[in-house]
C-alpha cells in the first residue's frame, strides 16, 4: 500500500529528465581513469594543481579516460566541468583536461569565467604545443605537466583566492522558510486560541499541531525537488559548483 | 459545526500555501528559461560577430570564391534581422523561422571553411589560423547553449503539462515552449574539419 503510494507521488509530480550523463567519479584534482601516470606522477601534478587552487582559487582538473564514449572531446568535457560543478560558483574558473587514451584526443575545457584569459586559441595552442608532440611519443606526463604549466602562465592574474566561503545563497533560503514557518504557527496559535474562547477549549490545539509540521516536510522536499535535481549534479568530490558553457580546444595525437 | 469550518480553512490555506509553492517553482523554471535562451542568444551573437572578421580575412587572400562570400554575408545579415524574444518562444513558427536563419548562416560557414581549404597560403595566416578555432569555439558554445535550454525547456515544458498545473498553467499565462529541433539542413551539411 505504501509502495503503492509512493508510486503514485512520483507519478503525479512527474519524473526529472537528465540530459545525457557521464559515468565518471571524480578522484579530486587528477582523476586518472586511463592509468596514464605512475604514482609518483599523479601525486606531483595532485600538490601542484592543489597549491594553485590555494592561492588563486582557480579549480584546475586533469583527466583521462580510457574512451569518449562516441561523444564529442568539447562535449565531454564541457559535461563533465557542468557536472561536476569544477570551478567556484561566482567566477566559473575552472579548467578540465582531458586526454581521451583510445580515441588519442586532447580536449582543454575552460570554464567561463576564464574564457577571457584563456582563449580557445590559447587552448588550442598549448595543446598542439605541449600535449601533442609529448603524447606522440607516450609521454603523458611530461605533456600535461607542461600544459598544465603554461595554463597557469596563460590564466595568471584572473582571480585571487578569498577566504570569505560563499554560503549565504542556502542561508537566505532557509530564513525564508523559517520565518514562514513562524506565520504559520502563530497562524495555527491565533486560530485554535479563538476556537477555544468560543467552544470552551477542548483537545483542539493539539490536534492541529502536526498540521505545519507536515506542510512544512512536505514544502520543503517539493521546493528541493523542483530546484536542485538535473541543472548541477553533485560530484563526488568538493568542487565548487562552476559552471561551462563550451569554451576550450582540443586536437588529436 | 465551529470546527468543520475551521477545518475548511485550514484545508484552503494549506490547499493555497501548496499553489503557491507550484506556482513559484513554475516561475523559477520559466527565469531558468529565459536566463538559458539568453545564452542561446549570445552564442549566436557572438558567431555573428565574427563573421566580419572572418569575411575580410579571406577577401584578403587571391582570388577567393566571391559567391560563397557573399552567400555568407547575406545569412549573416538574415540570421541577425532575425531576432527571437523570450516571450515568443511558445511560437512554433518563429522559432523554425530563427533556426532556419541560423542554419543557413551555419551552412554558409561551413562551405566557406571547406573552401579555404584549397588556399594554402591563408590557411597559413595567423590571422586565419586564429579566426578557425574561434569560430570552432563558437560552434561549441552554440552547441552547449542550444542543449541547456532544450534540457530547461523540457524541464518546464513537463511542468506546465503535468497534472495538476495542466489546469492552471495556461490560465496564469505559462504555455509549452518550443525546444531547438535537430535540423534536417544540418544533417547533410558540410562538416567544418579543423
Amino acid at each position: 500500500m505504501r509502495y503503492a503510494l509512493r508510486l503514485l507521488c512520483l507519478l503525479l509530480l512527474g519524473i526529472p529528465v537528465y540530459g545525457q550523463k557521464i559515468n565518471l567519479k571524480s578522484a579530486g584534482p587528477v582523476t586518472d581513469a586511463a592509468n596514464l601516470f605512475s604514482n609518483n606522477e599523479r601525486e606531483i601534478l595532485r600538490q601542484k594543481l592543489n597549491a594553485y587552487e590555494d592561492s588563486t582559487s582557480n579549480q584546475f582538473v586533469v583527466v583521462t579516460i580510457p574512451s569518449l564514449e562516441g561523444m564529442d572531446a568539447n562535449q565531454y568535457a564541457t559535461e563533465l566541468g557542468h557536472q561536476w560543478g569544477v570551478g567556484t560558483k561566482n567566477k566559473d574558473n575552472g579548467v578540465i583536461i582531458l586526454i581521451s587514451k583510445g580515441d588519442r584526443k586532447a580536449y582543454i575545457a575552460i570554464g567561463r569565467g576564464l574564457e577571457a584569459n584563456i582563449t580557445d586559441f590559447t587552448a588550442k595552442q598549448i595543446v598542439r604545443q605541449y600535449m601533442v608532440p609529448a603524447f606522440r611519443q607516450g609521454q603523458y606526463f611530461q605533456g600535461t605537466n607542461t600544459a598544465v604549466d603554461a595554463l597557469i602562465s596563460a590564466a595568471s592574474g584572473a582571480y585571487k583566492s578569498d577566504a570569505s566561503s560563499s554560503g549565504d545563497d542556502d542561508f537566505s533560503g532557509l530564513i525564508f522558510f523559517l520565518f514562514i514557518l513562524i506565520l504559520i504557527i502563530l497562524f495555527f496559535v491565533v486560530v485554535s486560541k479563538a476556537s477555544r474562547r468560543n467552544r470552551g477549549g477542548d483537545g483542539f490545539g493539539g490536534g492541529y499541531g502536526g498540521g505545519p509540521i507536515i506542510f512544512g516536510s512536505g514544502w520543503d522536499s517539493s521546493s528541493s525537488s523542483s530546484s536542485g535535481w538535473g541543472s548541477s549534479g553533485s560530484s563526488d568530490f568538493g568542487f565548487g559548483g562552476g559552471d561551462f558553457g563550451g569554451g576550450g580546444a582540443g586536437d588529436s595525437w | 459545526m465551529k470546527g468543520g469550518a475551521i477545518l475548511a480553512i485550514v484545508v484552503v490555506a494549506l490547499f493555497g500555501m501548496w499553489g503557491c509553492s507550484q506556482y513559484n517553482g513554475l516561475v523559477t523554471t520559466d527565469s531558468e528559461v529565459q536566463t538559458a535562451w539568453a545564452n542561446v542568444q549570445s552564442a549566436y551573437q557572438r558567431r555573428a560577430d565574427l563573421v566580419p572578421n572572418l569575411v575580410s580575412t579571406v577577401k584578403g587572400a587571391a582570388n577567393f570564391e566571391q559567391q560563397t562570400l557573399t552567400q555568407v554575408v547575406e545569412a549573416r545579415a538574415k540570421a541577425t534581422s532575425i531576432q527571437l524574444k523570450a516571450e515568443d518562444l511558445n511560437d512554433p513558427q518563429k522559432m523554425q523561422q530563427f533556426q532556419q536563419a541560423q542554419a543557413s548562416l551555419s551552412q554558409g560557414l561551413g562551405r566557406l571553411m571547406m573552401v579555404a581549404e584549397n588556399y594554402p597560403q591563408l590557411r597559413a595566416t595567423e590571422a586565419f589560423v586564429g579566426l578557425q578555432s574561434q569560430l570552432e569555439g563558437t560552434e561549441n558554445r552554440i552547441n552547449t547553449e542550444r542543449n541547456r535550454y532544450n534540457e530547461v525547456v523540457q524541464r518546464y515544458n513537463v511542468k506546465v503539462r503535468s497534472f495538476p498545473l495542466v489546469m492552471f498553467a495556461g490560465m496564469m499565462g505559462f504555455s509549452a515552449k518550443q525546444p531547438f529541433q535537430a535540423d534536417a539542413s544540418a544533417q547533410n551539411a558540410p562538416k567544418v574539419q579543423f
